[in-house]
């Protein structure tokens, strides 16, 4: 399952904490109880570091974990 | 759960049982829904209820002797509702709409002799059900004919208009002298059942004896004849004892002709007792309205006289109970919705959430004329649900967790008493009272042992409820297991135990201690205690898990006579204790429904309120009513405790750690717990945050880890804009992100906000490669 939304901060300059990169618009999979997805969030890909937004996480995230959950 | 227990626990609950009022009627007419639409004025639906099950209503309506009234439950709070009188407004002011509903003609035919209720209740309910029906009668006009066979006048235009519609189901009528040759020539010429009402024709054209009829069937020694209109004791017949046996009679000649059992399953026809219970609790006494001439009835009146209705129904405990009300329906309902839920292979759990927010505190079953037992089928359903690894891992994730805590080097410790080789006693206060009020569970610890003989050992542990009241079985043997092995080491004191829910969790172990109450010792020597009685009246709440335990509830009220001489109590309080909303974790798996619970506890508390359950005291004070546990009465420590805030998470963890630390130095004299991985991580988190944190169910403790590990073992960024960072790192299953700052020059973390997933971040790659 691919989920097409982009999902990022609602504001800031995002950097990497450690390589102090600018974040770029990538891709990161989840998993949960055997289900994957695609999600468009801010990555650093040196170094291996995807930004789950809080709007995300209690949001969509929560819902579809929810929905798996009683699946 | 297989079919048989389904269908036992669905006849158990009587929500769906007819109303006295229905089931006393011998023709089942929906008093009840009558009664609920004309007290909105609505004379067309009224009239559409009574058409369902009435036959004949304008003519039937007008005359019916109502002897449901004689049941009517409004009779032990005022007086009967006047049925008879609104069945009566409602005929003459509301006209039948449209043509009756009957199933296709199939070619199936019966014969009706004699015009009459008995023998036009016979026409009417095979003619909906599809038969060609032939009515003989005598004289020319069939209106005349049975205008002269009711036991009440009835205007022509009522009865025409009721003939008008039997003919539209296809009913003929064809006169013919009613005699004993007529039935001769029937028998003869016709194969079809036929049906001879008594009130039109005398009971000498029969051919056989009237004492030969089966009373329950209404059927002739030779199975052909089937017969109505007559009172089988011999007394004068009633309209509607005409009705009920037209209506026995059509069901006796539909079976005859379809070849099915004429007696099976019959129990439910005519006069029956209902097993519904209503509660008159709460209900004020009002006299009836339509009191005068019935000529005179208005339709004001009438509606007025409708609004008597009690609307009967049983609900006892779903109007008692927060989770069962928030659902939307009543146990029979839960119960296949909970049976669907075990059954379905493939799609949605829908019941997931109905299983795990109950508080499984057995109010409803004591409540419950049958007891249903809600509680045993939630956890019994929750048990299979972790069997079979069908669990929302969510749900019950963070109470389980806290019982690890419990378990741990953390908190769990089990000894004798620190100054006597013997052990007569153990004190097990339990988990949630440590996490609470630390410093008086290690007062009456003290107190105790200063005064009881035999030595008092401790048992700082939980007691496994938060594994039992989850499903997992297994855990909660693991939990009680380790915590007896160690009791074992200390002989087989006897157990002092504060909380009534570990009361009753001791009473699942796999060998229960012999226990009492902390509050049944204290109170066999009060002489000893200085407790402080507040200042104003308080209202003593017990909790659900006292409802069931008679004695806790006595020595409680024993032990408080002095202390708090003016005692009000909560509506549900003593046997039929509610929930706060802790009990069976709902506050875990429903965190609203929780709330809510604790809300209506408190709501339910005239005064400041004093209880004996650290879990009840927790709830009441997030509900923000004044209240205390019972052990601040006795062992009060600094400030108003009535006042003193709900213990948040992070802090219910540290009391516990404090607590154990605090014994081992000052009652052992040896040294405390080390302070915790991270403790050095100094955070400051104002109230907000404070409040989304414990919403969010994220300690400090977690916090601290990902801090302690942002940017090696977890991710780490950083907002330029607003200068502030942002961390996540995955502990056990659940993804934690924290967004702070750091004080330069104090070096201590500013909490911005934290929150949480469950979901596992896999590959991460650049936006076109995906």
């Amino acid at each position: 399952m691919k989920v097409d939304t982009h999902f990022e901060p609602a504001s800031g300059q995002w950097q990497c904490g450690r390589c102090r990169e600018p974040l770029q618009a990538g891709t990161a999979e989840l998993e949960y109880l055997g289900s994957s997805f695609t999600v468009g969030v801010l990555v650093c890909l040196q170094c291996d570091q995807a930004l789950i937004p809080e709007d995300m996480a209690t949001g969509k995230m929560l819902e579809v974990e929810q929905l798996l959950e009683d699946k | 759960m297989d079919q048989s227990e389904l269908r036992h626990l669905e006849h158990l609950c009587i929500q769906e049982e007819w109303a006295y009022c229905r089931a006393a009627c011998p023709l089942h007419v929906d008093a009840r829904g009558l009664c609920q639409a004309m007290k909105q004025g609505d004379l067309t639906t009224a009239r559409s209820i009574l058409d369902k099950t009435m036959p004949l209503a304008s003519i039937l309506g007008r005359i019916c002797e109502a002897p449901c009234e004689n049941q009517c439950k409004r009779i032990e709070a005022g007086g009967a509702i006047s049925i008879g009188r609104l069945e009566h407004f409602c005929v003459q002011h509301a006209e039948r709409r449209g043509k009756p509903l009957k199933v296709p003609d199939r070619g199936r035919k019966a014969i009706v002799v004699g015009m009459s209720l008995s023998g036009m209740t016979v026409a009417y309910d095979l003619a909906r059900k599809g038969y060609r029906i032939r009515v003989y009668h005598q004289g020319h006009d069939p209106a005349a004919a049975l205008q002269r066979t009711l036991p009440s006048p009835v205007p022509v235009e009522a009865v025409s208009s009721e003939l008008d519609s039997l003919k539209r189901l296809g009913v003929s009528f064809s006169p013919a002298q009613l005699s004993s040759g007529l039935i001769q020539d029937l028998l003869e010429q016709e194969k079809d059942m036929i049906f001879i009402g008594l009130e039109a024709a005398d009971e000498a054209i029969l051919p056989f004896d009237l004492n030969q009829v089966d009373p329950q069937a209404l059927t002739g020694p030779d199975g052909r004849l089937v017969v109505g209109g007559f009172a089988q004791d011999r007394c004068s017949m009633s309209a509607i004892q005409s009705a009920s046996q037209g209506r026995s009679a059509a069901v006796s000649i539909d079976r005859c002709t379809q070849h099915v059992s004429l007696h099976a399953d019959r129990q439910r026809e005519g006069s029956v007792p209902t097993r519904l219970v209503t509660s008159l609790e709460g209900v004020e006494s009002e006299p009836p309205v339509l009191t005068g001439d019935r000529r005179q009835d208005t339709r004001e009146a009438v509606q007025r006289e409708a609004e008597r209705c009690l609307a009967c129904e049983c609900m006892i405990c779903v109007r008692n109970c927060p989770y069962l009300d928030a659902f939307g329906s009543y146990p029979k309902s839960y119960a296949r919705q909970i049976y669907n839920n075990e059954s379905i292979v493939q799609g949605s759990h829908q019941a997931n959430n109905l299983i795990n927010s109950c508080m499984l505190c057995g109010l409803c079953t004591t409540l419950c004329p049958n007891d249903f037992p809600m509680a045993d089928l939630c956890l019994g359903s929750r048990q299979r649900m972790v069997e079979k690894g069908k669990m929302p891992p969510s749900a019950h994730d963070f109470a389980l967790k806290d019982l690890e805590f419990s378990r741990s080097k953390d908190f769990f410790l089990v000894r004798g008493d620190p100054e006597q080789a013997e052990c007569a006693w153990l004190f097990f206060p339990g988990c949630q009272l440590c996490a609470r009020h630390p410093e008086q569970v290690n007062e009456a610890y003290t107190w105790l042992r200063q005064n009881l003989e035999g030595g008092v050992g401790l048992a700082l542990a939980c007691c496994g409820a938060p594994a039992r009241w989850s499903g997992h079985r297994k855990i909660f043997q693991e939990a009680a297991g380790q915590l007896q092995a160690a009791v074992q080491e200390l002989g087989s004191p006897e157990w002092i135990v504060a909380c009534p829910s570990c009361q009753e969790m001791l009473g699942h172990f796999e060998q229960p201690p012999k226990q009492r109450s902390l509050w049944d010792v204290l109170g066999r020597h009060k002489d000893r205690l200085s407790p402080t009685s507040p200042a104003k009246p308080t209202c003593l709440v017990d909790p659900c898990t006292a409802g069931h335990m008679p004695e806790l509830r006595q020595s409680v009220r024993s032990l408080v006579q002095e202390a708090l001489p003016e005692q009000s109590e909560p509506r549900l309080n003593d046997a039929t204790a509610a929930c706060c909303g802790y009990g069976g974790l709902l506050t875990n798996a429903n965190p609203e429904l929780g709330a809510r619970a604790g809300r209506e506890r408190a709501e339910g508390c005239r005064d400041d309120a004093v209880t004996y359950c650290a879990m009840c005291r927790h709830q009441l004070a997030r509900a923000g009513k004044r209240s205390i546990h019972l052990l601040d009465l006795f062992f009060p420590g600094s400030g108003d405790p009535f006042a003193a805030p709900a213990t948040g998470l992070s802090d219910s963890r540290s009391n516990r750690r404090w607590l154990k630390s605090r014994i081992l130095e000052t009652d052992w004299n040896e040294p405390g717990l080390p302070p915790p991985a991270g403790s050095d991580i100094e955070l400051q988190i104002d109230d907000a945050v404070r409040n989304t944190l414990e919403h969010r169910r994220i300690l400090d403790s977690d916090i601290q880890q990902v801090i302690a590990a942002a940017g090696s073992e977890g991710q780490l960024f950083f907002d330029a804009q607003s200068d502030r960072f942002l961390a996540s790192l995955r502990l056990g299953e659940v993804t934690f992100w924290v967004r702070y700052t750091q004080e330069r020059d104090t070096g201590r973390y500013i909490i911005h906000t934290a929150y949480s997933h469950r979901m596992r971040l896999g590959k991460i790659r650049a936006k076109d490669s995906a």
